[in-house]
Order: structure tokens, then sequence, then C-alpha cells
């Protein structure tokens, strides 16, 4: 189980905002979490629990780690995964925090449907079982989401343009 | 019902190469390691995970590995770390020991009560457990790389019992045995054993070691699974 989904979790939780330096630590946060509640899980919902308990990790672990205001930014992209390779691990690194900033601009209800359908590939369908929601609702959020990042990225890198 | 529509990623459009790095993203060798640990212990013992962050900032050439040890006492938790060099370096052999230190639990498990690990001592070919020790037990605990090699010990015996060869399950289970007789993953590898025994027409085996296991470790994360094969 743990190893079906972990990545699954990583992702989750980095697209809800939570630092390269924080992943590790959150992701064992969620499964502790789920290790305690596997029995009422139901069977075949166990994603979706681990979804619904990253989101609630994610906010949990940025509210502390907006708390803790000695830690930088810069000072959380020190810890880079890939020591053979920093330049690529920053880049990386520095690519989701500009995705989980964006994604953390959009409307809390679009959040979910957009991580779920553009960066974890699942179908529009299972979105709608997984979040409980008609399948509607989800294509109708999911139209909004992605008018909404693609207005951001624009924005972002108009003004990456004007730094230049 | 709603037609699927194209990814992002797929599409060239601004934005694209921000998701297709995202949908690539793994999580790090030793987060998965710790969090199966973790996870593989829960059911005995609850692990620090700001301690594990704080272990991360130690650098490349240390490895450090904290686990809770199995003092629990009217809630109170103790908490041990260990600290070994990278090379190869078994923590039995004197790692860098620090005392027990604040109990120090992360919020995710704050409010859950403590519970007392069952060691899982070195057992005979797939005879039942032995009991379980009293409350206050010092864990020894793996460097991360042992970890590593337990993992993939298990892999094995996980990928013979799905392939439906028991037999080979329960030989890459004895060979576990043998090679980490103190192991961080003894649980699970007896749930494997109990589920390989029992898919291999050795109910009544599987059974008392079935029971045995729901009786000496009642809090298991693995009680659910085990329960069929002891009913």
């Amino acid at each position: 189980m743990v190893d079906c989904h972990i990545h699954f979790v990583g992702r989750i939780l980095r697209s809800f905002g939570v630092s390269e330096a924080d992943v590790d630590d959150a992701v064992q946060q969620v499964y502790l979490v789920f290790a305690k509640k596997i029995a009422s899980v139901r069977e075949g919902s166990e994603r979706a629990y681990l979804f619904r308990t990253a989101q609630r990790v994610a906010y949990r672990t940025r509210r502390g780690r907006s708390a803790r205001s000695e830690v930088s930014l810069d000072g959380e992209l020190q810890e880079l995964r890939d020591p053979a390779c920093p330049e690529r691990s920053l880049e990386s690194a520095r690519g989701f925090d500009t995705l989980s900033r964006i994604i953390g601009e959009m409307h809390e209800t679009l959040r979910p449907v957009f991580v779920l359908y553009e960066i974890e590939q699942i179908s529009m369908v299972q979105i709608a079982e997984m979040l409980e929601i008609p399948p509607g609702t989800v294509a109708s959020r999911l139209r909004r989401a992605r008018k909404e990042f693609q207005q951001r990225v624009s924005s972002c890198q108009e003004d990456e343009r004007g730094v230049a | 019902m709603t037609d699927e529509l194209p990814r992002l990623s797929a599409m060239g459009c601004d934005g694209a190469e921000l998701l297709r790095q995202a949908q690539t993203y793994r999580v790090s060798d030793k987060a998965r390691v710790v969090t199966l640990a973790a996870v593989g212990l829960a059911g005995t013992a609850a692990l620090g995970t700001s301690q594990v962050a704080a272990a991360g900032s130690l650098g490349s050439k240390v490895w450090a590995w904290i686990a809770v040890a199995a003092v629990v006492s009217g809630g109170a938790l103790g908490v041990q770390k260990y600290v070994s060099s990278g090379e190869n370096q078994s923590a039995a052999s004197a790692p860098k020991v620090a005392p027990a230190v604040a109990p120090k639990v992360a919020a995710a498990v704050a409010d859950e009560p403590a519970v007392v690990a069952s060691p899982v001592a070195d057992r005979p070919q797939e005879a039942a457990p032995t009991p379980a020790r009293p409350a206050t037990v010092k864990r020894v605990a793996p460097a991360v790389d042992d970890l590593g090699s337990e993992l993939a010990a298990l892999a094995m015996a996980r990928k013979a019992a799905s392939q439906g060869d028991h037999a080979a399950a329960l030989r890459h289970l004895r060979t576990y045995r043998s090679e980490f007789p103190r192991g961080r993953l003894s649980l699970e590898a007896e749930v494997l054993t109990i589920e390989a025994l029992a898919e291999s027409g050795e109910k009544a085996q599987a059974g008392r070691r079935a029971q045995s296991f729901l009786s000496q470790n009642p809090k298991s994360l693995f009680v659910e699974r085990v329960r069929r094969y002891a009913e």
C-alpha cells in the first residue's frame, strides 16, 4: 500500500504547497494517519483517503512553516533530493514551487480537481468518485481551473519578463 | 457523462512544462524507506517524524535513524536517537546513541494512545512466535541501508506470493528471518508467512500463528489482515 501510492502522496503534498524540505516528514505523517484509520477505510477508496489526508497534512505543514519565519525559501532549497545532480534538483524543486503557488491562488474548490486531472491524470469519472461530487461538477470545475491556471501562468511569465 | 479533455501537459501550452515536471515527481528513497518502516512499526511504535526531518540535515555521510524505543508506560513515550555512519556500520555496533530525549510525537498521531512494542525475536522456522517481552525493551535500530535490504528481501517474498508460488514465498521469508533475526519488518514478515501458509494449504499452522500474532500484537496495523486466518 505504501509503495503503491507514496509518490502520489508526495505529489499531492507538493501540489498543495508543502516545500521540498518538509515533504518527507509530511509523507510520513499522511501514512501514520492512514495506518491508524486503515480498518475504517473502505476497500478501493484508499487513494481517495490518502488524498484527503494529504490535503489536511499539507495545510497543517504550510501553517507550521509560515510560523517558523526563521527558515527562508533559500534554506529550504538547500535540501536537494539528488546530490548527484543538484542543478536539476534545484530547478525541479523551484518548478514545483511555482506550480504549487499558482495552484494555491486558485479557488479552493478548483484545486483538487485540477491536481487530480492535470498532474495525476486521473479520469473525470474517477475524480468524481474520489471527491464524491457529480461528474458534471468535476467538468465545470476543471474548465474554470484550467482557465485560471493559464491566466496565472501568463501573468507569471509577464512578471518574469518584466524583471528581466 | 463528461468527455475527457486532453491534458494541458500534452498540449504544449504555457505551463505545460511545469505540469510535466510535477507528473514525474517522486519522493526520495530515504522518505520511502523511513515511511515504510514507520508504517511497519506503527502497530508497535510510532516514529517521531520531526526527529526524522532533523536527521535529514545531518548530511549525506551520516545516516540517521530515529526509533521510538518501546518504552511506554502510562502514556509516556521514550524516544531514542541512533546515529551511525553510512559505511555499513550496523547500529548495534556501538552507534553514537543519544540519551532518551523529551517525548515528541508527530502532530498526526499526537492524540493517539501510545502502544507497547512487542519485538519479534528470533524464531524457529515457521514456528509460532515467541511470547512478547516485558514492556521496557530497547530496540536496536538498524541503519537505513539495512532497512532497504529488508524491504528487498520481503519484496521477493511478496512477488512470489503474488505469482501464486507460496512455497517460494515461504523460502524467502525463512531467509529473511535468518538474515534479519531482529528485523524492523519482522511483523510484516510474520503476516506474509501466515498468508503464505494459509494459501499453501497449511491452514492449521497459519491459524495458530495468527492467534499468536493477535495476542502479542493486539494493536498492530495488521490485526484486520491477520484476523481472518485466526478464525
